[in-house]
């Protein structure tokens, strides 16, 4: 009886203990032969970071309900895949050099499986990354790839030079810039930043209350509800920014623009105080609740009613 | 209201606010003439201190100096016995003389001082505190362009033409808010305009050598 | 053209780097050199922060510090920023050695009798002028922090870490004493 109990006591203990949950020594530190395909999965603690550099190729993750990392590449690469864990972190490389001039270099494909819970880390140069609902928080940084991003429920930070960044869904703060790629987020929640140089800007029905977008050359596009209690503020050297939205939005505008027009249609602004006066213009829609700042310095400014909606091409 | 805003123009000054805090206090700006006021005095005083010379005491210290060293400091270079951290020292240092060790420095010097010529080292740049104001900005672009430079081969030519591209992009930006501030200095749009292109460089510049230099 | 373009690095910095490595085996020579190049520096920064009579023997105080721990530099920042944090050391190490005189940073009202009488700008010689001038009226705790953050670049994590106050403090004061110069420079 009593080493009946011993062994549940030690058996409760051990399902309870988190040091039971420790990666055993054989998965801590994983790599792949050059050419041959990796496959491995590592058993991971809540507050787990994946760290994925250097990535050259793609990096597609999804989730699973285990508290367990799988990280799987396709053979033929020319690279020695490593996966070490280590504490919280598990880093994975593609285990390729790095970029010498001239050179042409395999592309290594990952595949993720991960807890939703997880930490995100990966960046690289040429890497188009996806990734479908997790929760934990993101930071993605590369200088060519397209960033997908579906689902997510943390915060997200997502940097690329050339490649464009598109979410749809989210609950937690965004930030998204990229200097020559187009940024679209869409069915958001937490509050917004997105900055792009010469790429576009679009917001799709966000639910977000602080929204901050600003583009030199690229041209912003708002379509959707403003939020009564939102903070709005959008702003382009160059580029045109337009807002769609619904009729009977609430909001006070404060658009200030240098060269560029302004252009308003189907909806009924009242304008307070002197509209001619210097370069600033205040405009209220309904009981102007929302506040909008507009800032452009040589794009038009157009304000129009939802439905008209406008993708690319002239206001 | 005025008293709450005009602690913080400092903080505006030094761009170290939250972007929320920093969109308050401009939206107040546009109000407030007297906080213009402030803002443009206290940036005058930033760029003073920030143009402030060097002046070498008005009489020889060396005299002095030398005097103090401790007993035994006294030898020339072909007559030495070194410690042993003082050899570890100077095979440091020796070893960078020659070029051996291509190692990075970590500059975080504001002024150089000009009479002596030293020339800032390359340097790996941490987050720079950088202010709006120009002495500043402008040498915080010139190193982060100068150390992009020369990790301009990690990068896919692709991407370094992109970064050319957008950075010609930028500075037609500031050319023409600068060009347009030119007609009118004290215009709060014209100025936080400009300030936003001038960051939005910074900020460039900043991801792209991170890029670089992470072997990405 | 290009904004990515290479360019060589000065010949000046391995003519610096040889003093130094010189002057870590011992040679006083080249220390002499290294003494020469930063001495308006050093001076300058003990002037402002310490005030004119103090300054030369801090300066001696920082050079006869920077012999003595000349070895250990390992060449991780570069040298004129390792002096540059030496001396800064050094001239608070004074501060906090004067029993008599200890920082006091509260919210007081004596800055508005620092200024009595604003003074007109005149150009910009005139007005470095009236700034070194200005610096000297300032209340000393005013004046370091204003000296550490805009004059030498240090952050206020770091100013406050050096001086033993709240990042608070060194914000507030900072402002304090900007809002005063700026009333002196008119």
């Amino acid at each position: 009886m009593f080493t009946f109990s011993a062994v549940m006591f030690a058996a409760v203990v051990a399902l309870q203990d988190p040091a039971a949950g420790q990666v055993p020594q054989d998965q801590a530190r994983q790599s792949s032969r050059p050419g041959q395909p990796f496959d491995q999965t590592f058993t991971v603690a809540r507050g787990t970071r994946v760290d994925l550099s250097d990535c050259l190729g793609s990096v597609v993750v999804k989730t699973w309900t285990r508290d367990a990392v799988q990280v799987r590449t396709a053979a033929g690469h020319r690279g020695e895949v490593k996966a070490t864990l280590t504490d919280k972190v598990l880093a994975v490389s593609p285990g390729v050099t790095r970029w010498p001039a001239g050179v042409e270099l395999q592309l290594v494909d990952f595949e993720l499986l991960v807890p939703a819970w997880i930490d995100l880390r990966i960046e690289g140069r040429e890497c188009g990354i996806e990734i479908n609902g997790v929760a934990g928080n993101v930071t993605l940084k590369n200088s060519e790839g397209d960033i997908v991003l579906r689902g997510m429920g943390g915060a997200v930070d997502a940097y690329s030079i050339e490649g464009d960044i598109e979410i749809d869904g989210g609950k937690g703060r965004v930030r998204a810039g990229s200097s020559d790629g187009d940024i679209t987020i869409a069915n958001a929640a937490g509050d917004i930043e997105a900055e792009s140089i010469d790429g576009d800007v679009h917001l799709n029905d966000v639910q977000a209350t602080s929204v901050m977008v600003s583009t030199v050359d690229g041209d912003v596009f708002f379509n959707g509800p403003l939020q009564a209690t939102g903070k709005y503020r959008f702003t382009s050297h160059d580029g045109n920014i337009g807002l769609s939205i619904p009729e009977t939005s609430s909001a006070t505008f404060t658009i200030r623009r240098y060269e560029g027009d302004l252009h308003v249609t189907g909806l009924t602004l009242k304008a307070v105080g002197d509209v001619r006066r210097g370069r600033r213009a205040t405009y209220t829609l309904g009981a102007g609740a929302a506040q909008v700042e507009i800032e452009s310095f040589d794009g038009d400014v157009t304000l129009s009613k939802a439905g008209a909606r406008v993708r690319g091409g002239s206001w | 209201m005025a008293d709450h805003f005009s602690s913080r123009l400092s903080e505006y000054l030094d761009d170290t606010l939250s972007p929320g805090e920093r969109l308050d206090v401009e939206r107040h700006l546009l109000d407030c003439a007297a906080c213009r006021a402030d803002l443009d005095g206290l940036r005058r005083v930033v760029d003073e201190a920030q143009g402030l010379p060097d002046v070498p005491p008005s009489r020889d210290l060396w005299p002095d100096v030398r005097a103090a060293l401790p007993v035994g400091a006294r030898r020339r270079f072909n007559t030495i016995t070194l410690s042993i951290p003082q050899a570890i020292a100077a095979g440091v240092l020796l070893a960078l003389v020659s070029g051996l060790v291509g190692a990075m420095f970590l500059d975080r010097q504001r002024r150089e001082s000009a009479a002596a010529g030293v020339a800032r080292e390359s340097a790996v740049p941490a987050v720079v505190h950088v202010s709006v104001s120009d002495a500043n900005y402008n040498r915080a672009i010139d190193d982060l362009k100068r150390l992009l430079a020369e990790e301009r081969s990690r990068l896919n030519p692709k991407t370094v033409e992109a970064l050319e591209r957008n950075l010609a992009t930028i500075d037609r930006a500031i050319a023409e808010a600068m060009a347009a501030l030119a007609q009118d200095p004290s215009d709060p749009f014209l100025n936080s305009h400009l300030a936003h292109q001038r960051r939005t460089k910074l900020t460039l510049l900043r991801q792209a050598n991170q890029l670089a230099r992470t072997g990405l | 053209m290009p904004v990515l373009s290479h360019s060589p690095r000065p010949a000046v910095d391995d003519a610096a780097r040889e003093h130094l490595a010189r002057a870590v085996l011992g040679d006083v020579d080249a220390f002499e050199r290294l003494y020469r190049a930063h001495v308006a520096r050093v001076h300058s920064l003990a002037r402002r922060m310490a005030g004119p009579a103090s300054a030369d023997e801090l300066t001696q105080d920082v050079f006869v510090r920077v012999w003595q721990k000349l070895s250990t530099f390992r060449g991780e920042a570069a040298f004129s920023t390792w002096l540059h944090r030496l001396a800064v050391n050094v001239i608070i190490e004074r501060f906090r050695s004067r029993a008599a005189e200890r920082l006091r940073f509260i919210d007081a009202e004596i800055e508005d009798q620092a200024f009595p009488h604003a003074v007109a700008p005149a150009g910009r010689h005139t007005d470095r002028l009236a700034l070194e001038a200005a610096l000297d009226r300032l209340p000393d705790g005013a004046r370091r922090i204003f000296v550490l953050h805009d004059v030498e670049g240090y952050k206020h994590d770091e100013i406050a870490g050096l001086l033993g106050i709240a990042v608070g403090t060194s914000k507030a004061q900072l402002h304090r004493a900007r809002m005063l110069l700026r009333k002196h420079l008119g």
